[in-house]
């Protein structure tokens, strides 16, 4: 473990910026963005960024390998940073400094897959992980209360869960298991791409109890439902990544209910085609009915009715891959550097500002805190 | 070079640069120029050479089934054939799992002897024909099963029958893959119409599709096969049984087509000549085979020391071209991805 001291002294030297930045009596809450990235240069290095919803940087700290999502913890001043797939390393960061930096690393025959979320007390952490000698998803339990000790787990009800979400009653969650088997031995490959079978499972968080699961047709065996994004009204939306071959163009967004199951969300043919069967990240808009997209490979983002799945606008930009979205404004981050704020005009979504932090290659998924206190 | 080690290491996905190239400017009748040779000048020529070896294996069997060991040449020509196409997992290779019918390897938890096992004790396999075996796993259905059968002892005719399955199945996979690439076939159309309903939305992406296939064959050498072959070596101080085609012979054979499969699409597309690397090229194609060559001859030496050293060196001949895509050949003809399309998750 290493005490602030020796985080500032190590960022210093090794891509931490930021440090001071906002001044310590900065007590109003404020919006935080926060994404891992990849550093430019001859060596790769990664670290996490905290920004501001200006896009400015306020805090960067460097991990110990690629970052996937990160996760700010509510009502706290605590930010997580999960490590990629198949990484085994969870940062817990304390934005005001207070306390030092904790690294959380999965244990023995597990390793992560990059996701997470809390119940609503925000006193559990739930953790997509990987039981490779069994080939089976779990999900982890950790006692946020207590330095992250993990307390159990349970099966996420598939193999590869990704993305695991909280519904409003704090207790349900929804965990998209893509399917997908991979062993640290043979690091990111794709073992049973052939036999594949994704699906979504709700799960009683509390008992660990499947409540019900969902899988695609055999048609569609070789789509991977990755990322989850869920709204007020518990509408659950996810995004998928096709592994079959590129000729084909399965749907690849829609939403999933325990009464009506998954529904798949048609779009032009088109927009379909230029999405490349690929979808990045997924979030929901609050206080509308929308559902955002993007799609890296296609260099563009949907924004998608939650109602039917209409298309209600396409946002092209090269490299997208990051969206998170508050009721007034859309941010979007890239491979380039770029950071893009996106206003509600009237109808659509208007580009009102872009940042290029041109050292590095912002990482797959962008997150939204609010935080109240001093930062590091 | 420890740079572009470290770049190539951290994924098989191609195009993975920190630095990222700078695109040339290529125009998109010039990009298409290079789809149209590689998919008459090695597309097409390899999964037509795999279509004949595999009706010719299929008439050897059918004829030999009183000594079906006798249809081993027939084999061997499939399994050179294959290997030469074995990396280019584009079109009909990516449906209705073909890739893993034509050849389930690696076989990490023994599922197609055990299975294959279990079949050949079956009484029912007398009567096991085509369609009967399209329903069966896919680690029953190809090479892997058919090399077991030919290179072990063969009790009866019933033994026979299942050969004489596999041999069709393959016949039909091979037709079906070499007719995917003939003029109006799926994936030549798909890389020529660049619609923007078709799978690519312009020359670009269809050449950037041809330059990925060359470019995971090779990560899939440096990354996977090698390193099992190195590991099992190293355990095994002989070829391992996890090795492929090890029991016909043909790993290195198998090794050296997938390499030249790979080399063949940058110099028969004209991507190389165009990036101006077709010697540096031809020298690293020279250098692979002459690593394959030298670990081959150490192992029937029983000097396991030299042959995973030359085998490590073949890797790294591997990354060599891997980086001579991306940092040359890649941006050279306009095809630079970005971070996230090429290794998100």
């Amino acid at each position: 473990m290493i005490d602030r001291r020796q985080l500032l002294k190590a960022g210093l030297g090794a891509g931490l910026c930021g440090l001071g930045a906002v001044p310590a009596q900065a007590q109003k809450p404020q919006l935080l963005l926060a994404s891992a990235y990849a550093l430019g240069g001859d060596e790769p290095r990664y670290a996490v960024s905290v920004c501001g919803h200006d896009g400015r940087e306020r805090l960067s700290v460097p991990l110990p390998a690629r970052g996937h999502s990160c996760l700010f913890r509510p009502g706290t001043s605590q930010l997580l940073v999960f490590a990629r797939r198949p990484g085994r390393f969870l940062q817990v960061l304390d934005l005001s400094g207070a306390q030092p930096p904790l690294q959380v690393d999965s244990v023995a025959g597990r390793h992560f897959y990059g996701h997470g979320c809390f119940n609503h007390a925000a006193t559990r952490l739930y953790v997509s992980e990987n039981d490779y000698d069994a080939a089976r998803g779990v999900i982890g339990v950790y006692d946020a209360t207590r330095g992250y000790r993990r307390m159990g787990e349970f099966p996420s009800g598939g193999v590869g869960p990704h993305d695991v979400k909280i519904l409003s009653d704090g207790r349900t969650l929804v965990v998209a298991n893509g399917g997908i088997e991979t062993h640290p031995a043979s690091g990111r490959e794709k073992l049973n791409l052939f036999e594949m079978h994704s699906s979504i499972s709700f799960i009683d968080a509390p008992t660990g109890q499947l409540l019900q699961r969902f899988s695609l047709s055999d048609h569609w065996q070789k789509l991977s439902l990755r990322h989850l994004a869920v709204n007020a009204q518990d509408e659950v939306f996810f995004g998928a990544q096709y592994q079959g071959a590129r000729e084909q163009m399965p749907p690849l967004m829609g939403s999933v209910s325990r009464a009506a199951g998954i529904r798949s969300f048609e779009l032009p043919a088109a927009v379909t085609a230029s999405l490349k069967n690929y979808i990045s990240s997924v979030c929901a808009v609050p206080g509308s009915r929308q559902f955002v997209a993007s799609s890296a490979r296609g260099d563009a983002a949907v924004v998608l009715s939650a109602e039917d799945g209409k298309l209600l606008q396409l946002l092209t930009a090269q490299d997208v891959s990051g969206i998170a979205a508050t009721a007034d404004s859309l941010y979007r981050s890239n491979g380039a550097g770029e950071l893009q704020r996106y206003d509600q005009g009237p109808g659509q979504w208007l580009l009102a500002q872009r940042r290029a932090h041109t050292d590095r290659h912002w990482d797959n998924h962008l997150s939204l805190g609010a935080y109240a206190g001093p930062l590091l | 070079m420890k740079m572009r080690r470290a770049c190539i290491a951290l994924s098989s996905a191609w195009l993975l640069t920190l630095a990222q190239p700078v695109a040339a400017a290529v125009t998109a009748a010039e990009q298409r120029v290079f789809v149209d040779r590689a998919i008459a000048t090695v597309f097409l020529p390899a999964f037509n050479n795999l279509q004949n070896s595999g009706a010719a294996l299929h008439a050897a069997v059918a004829k030999s089934c009183q000594a079906v060991h006798a249809a081993r040449p027939e084999l061997a020509a499939v399994i050179a054939d294959f290997s030469s196409i074995e990396s280019y997992r584009i079109g009909a290779m990516n449906t209705e799992n073909r890739a893993e019918r034509l050849y389930f390897w690696p076989d990490r938890k023994g599922t197609g002897q055990r299975q294959l096992r279990r079949l050949l004790l079956s009484p029912a396999r007398a009567e096991l024909n085509l369609d009967a075996l399209q329903k069966k796993s896919v680690a029953l259905q190809g090479l892997a099963a058919l090399e077991r059968i030919l290179y072990q002892p063969v009790r009866d005719t019933a033994d026979c029958v299942v050969a004489q399955a596999i041999a069709a199945n393959l016949a039909q996979i091979s037709e079906e893959l070499a007719s995917d690439w003939q003029a109006g076939g799926g994936s030549v159309k798909a890389l020529r119409e660049g619609a923007r309903t078709s799978a690519y939305r312009d020359s670009r992406e269809a050449l950037a599709a041809v330059l990925t296939v060359a470019n995971s064959g090779l990560a899939y050498l440096a990354d996977k096969k090698s390193v099992v072959l190195i590991k099992g070596l190293a355990r095994s101080q002989a070829l391992a049984k996890n090795a492929p085609f090890w029991r016909s012979g043909l790993t290195f054979e198998n090794v050296r087509r997938n390499f030249a499969g790979a080399v063949d699409l940058l110099q028969g597309s004209g991507a190389a000549e165009a990036a101006a690397v077709q010697g540096v090229l031809g020298f690293e194609r020279s250098n692979g085979f002459a690593m394959l060559v030298a670990a081959e001859e150490a192992l029937e030496q029983g000097d396991i020391a030299t042959a995973n050293n030359r085998l490590e060196a073949f890797r790294f001949v591997a990354q060599s071209v891997q980086a001579l895509i991306a940092e040359r050949i890649a941006p050279a003809l306009g095809v630079v991805t970005g971070f996230n399309a090429s290794d998100g998750d």
